[in-house]
């Protein structure tokens, strides 16, 4: 299936920096995790021929000056790590959240992509948020569907060693494809099929529930994927202590509610294409899928959602409408994980 | 039932959210045998233990790791998915290509069906017992046999006995021998399966890979596997991992948010052991269980071979806390009660079984 992930060793990735045919996309912001991935690449005593693209978002507005400072410092580290060991690299300041246009990173890969024919592209997704996640997903996606030059997608994710207490999305729910607020948007789906994992600050999935439960919308199916990760159980628990009750109002709610038990990021991702391809679904259904969890199991939702739209069912993934920088998110570097995805679906 | 713990403790903590979710666990997946939910029976608790360590007691069953059966199913379909993705293992073809060992014939079947695989009972599939000891013994038999001792059993009705025996060893010489472990909580019992495990290969000259798969597995379990694992190349597979954080007797141990709340459960940990489980006729003092299990400075403190676990599965186990599973109305009723297996040890030869076999192996030269 398209999107499918094998997991891979580091090293696997960091023979590929030999290559001119690597592009690394990666970002840098203010969590230390941020730079674990490069560190890991440039103290390495391999040739780096690969080309980097690094992106670092700031907003147009509303900017809170420790975490530009810390990011600033960040992208200064790297940049002069990149100049001792003599990469090709280029830095892109875009704007985010406020003066984001998802076309504009689009346009800006597609042109890169056509400068040079990138066989194996390696992304860093730590510190991307996942609006523009998604939109590099979709070129990667575009470009192969137009020319199969890429062969190989790498995804490369780094842990935290602690998250903040206090969460940075807020708001209500809406989707991020049609970009409507869920409320409004189960009105006209009448019939919803919804995957739902958990993330640690329980606050998303509370206002899911809330959502659903004013709406008259029926709910078909409901996969509750909770995770109990074995690299971070502490963390993992935290999702039950956060919410204790949403096994429960689950359950109690929806008929035909299933929990399932997720022991690595893997699995989640995993789990999680193998319920949609199994999913059976009616002309006037739709499928909903809420990864609330870690970065991966949003790569996975999003390979999720492709494959049901281009089966002709209506999808889309959930995310909090706002966004608040009242920390700095994360704390440390925790374990990194690698993935090679499957982009041509065979 | 007053509880002696001031508001500001019980926030710190963060005792109700996390004892709340526990309870709401519970209503999905219950505990066996108990009555009451998971405050009542905390409360029930609280009667027996001194006013100055209820906050402790609070912290301490507030960070209890519930893993109910339901979890621990799907840890085994994790591990098949995990067969899967690294060797290609499926369930169709895992009874085939794979030998599957166990100490506990029961385990073996939880693993099969929980992953909807048939075939346990076909002979050509599975030797007669998963377990090593037995493996051994029959291959020791097979061994001893004389070709007119042979004949004879072959006229007779246990001519599938030797039937057996040729199935036995070409199932030992299956790619992978997979021991299935449910918990591996201080190390001990997966150290000596790994041992058998590996002299047994030894004594055959198999070329197979040996790979654990385990529901549950410890920082105390990996660090006393690691030596032979490193040396026979042996795979570790577990669906839940308890680092080292989880451990209450370790000084890496996060489950508190203040040092002092750790300081204090220690403290009563001990003072428990003391107190109440020193004088009891199965794990008190110069009992079988405090001998084979106990530390030498803190006794059954910190639970069964001092592994300070706050798990609880469907039968708490012995290595986690006593304080959550030891129960004895009108001595103390912890909230897991524990149903024990054996009350006295059993002697197993499967060890010297497998060096009689080794050593018979030099002796031919194999």
């Amino acid at each position: 299936m398209q999107g499918s992930f094998i997991e891979i060793p580091i090293k696997t990735i960091t023979s590929l920096m030999e290559s001119k045919g690597t592009l690394v996309i990666s970002s840098i912001n203010y969590e230390e995790r941020s730079l674990t991935f490069l560190n890991s690449l440039l103290s390495n005593r391999n040739q780096l021929l690969a080309k980097f693209i690094l992106f670092v978002f700031r907003s147009l507005q509303d900017n809170v000056y420790p975490l530009e400072i810390k990011k600033d410092w960040n992208t200064h580290c790297v940049e002069n790590w990149l100049k001792e060991r003599g990469v090709n690299y280029k830095i892109q300041k875009i704007p985010y959240p406020m003066g984001f246009y998802k076309e504009r990173i689009k346009s800006n890969l597609q042109f890169l992509l056509q400068e040079s024919d990138f066989s194996d592209i390696v992304l860093d997704i730590t510190a991307i948020p996942r609006t523009v996640l998604f939109s590099i997903l979709e070129s990667i996606r575009q470009i192969q569907k137009e020319r199969k030059t890429i062969h190989n997608l790498y995804l490369v994710y780094t842990t935290p060693l602690k998250y903040s207490i206090y969460p940075h999305e807020i708001g209500s729910l809406e989707t991020y494809f049609s970009k409507s607020p869920l409320h409004e948007l189960l009105h006209y789906i009448k019939t919803i099929n919804l995957i739902i994992v958990p993330g640690i600050y329980g606050n998303e999935i509370n206002v899911l529930i809330e959502d659903l439960k004013k709406n008259s919308a029926k709910i078909q199916n409901v996969y509750l994927l909770i995770p109990m990760y074995k690299h971070d159980l502490f963390t993992s628990i935290k999702i039950l202590k956060m919410s204790p009750n949403i096994i429960t109002t689950i359950l109690s709610l929806f008929d035909n509610s299933r929990v399932y038990y997720c022991f690595s990021f893997h699995h989640t991702m995993g789990m999680l294409l193998d319920i949609v391809k199994k999913l059976i679904i009616n002309r006037d259904e739709g499928c909903l899928i809420a990864p609330f969890n870690a970065k991966p199991i949003a790569v996975s939702a999003f390979y999720a959602y492709t494959y049901l739209t281009e089966k002709g069912v209506w999808s889309d993934v959930l995310r909090m409408s706002s966004v608040q920088y009242s920390s700095f998110y994360s704390i440390g570097t925790g374990e990194m994980f690698c993935w090679k995805v499957n982009v041509d679906g065979g | 039932m007053r509880i002696y713990s001031s508001v500001e403790e019980i926030e710190k903590e963060a005792i109700i959210p996390k004892i709340n979710s526990i309870v709401e666990l519970e209503r999905v997946y219950p505990y066996r045998n108990v009555m009451g939910n998971y405050w009542q029976r905390i409360e029930s608790a609280l009667k027996y233990i001194p006013e100055e360590y209820h906050f402790a007691a609070l912290a301490l069953f507030a960070n209890v790791i519930y893993i109910p059966e339901s979890i621990l199913t799907q840890a085994w379909q994790y591990c098949m998915w995990e067969l899967k993705e690294r060797y290609g293992i499926h369930e169709n073809n895992i009874l085939n290509d794979s030998l599957l060992l166990t100490e506990e014939v029961d385990l073996l079947i939880e693993f099969l069906h929980s992953n909807n695989i048939t075939g346990r009972l076909d002979i050509d599939k599975m030797p007669r017992s998963p377990r090593l000891g037995d493996i051994a013994a029959y291959l020791l038999l097979d061994d001893c046999l004389s070709n007119t001792q042979r004949d004879v059993i072959a006229d007779e009705s246990l001519s599938p006995l030797i039937n057996g025996f040729k199935h036995l060893r070409t199932a030992l010489k299956r790619n992978y021998w997979i021991i299935i472990v449910d918990k591996s909580l201080s190390g001990s019992s997966l150290h000596s399966e790994l041992m058998k495990a590996c002299k047994l290969r030894e004594a055959l000259s198999a070329n197979s890979k040996i790979i654990v798969i385990a529901q549950i597995i410890t920082f105390d379990a990996l660090k006393s596997t690691q030596k032979i694992k490193d040396e026979e190349n042996i795979e570790i597979i577990s669906a839940i991992y308890l680092d080292e954080k989880f451990k209450i007797n370790s000084d890496q141990c996060e489950l508190f948010n203040y040092k002092e709340t750790h300081k204090q459960v220690k403290e009563l940990c001990e003072w428990f052991d003391k107190n109440i489980l020193s004088t009891d006729e199965i794990y008190g003092s110069n009992s079988v269980w405090r001998e084979i299990g106990g530390d030498p400075e803190y006794g059954l403190a910190y639970g069964f071979k001092g592994c300070g676990l706050t798990l609880v599965t469907p039968n708490c186990p012995s290595n986690s806390i006593p304080l959550l599973w030891y129960h004895k109305p009108g001595r103390y009723e912890g909230p897991y009660p524990r149903v024990e297996s054996r009350t006295s040890q059993r002697r197993s030869f499967d060890k010297e079984l497998i060096n009689l076999l080794s050593n018979r192996s030099e002796k031919r030269g194999d």
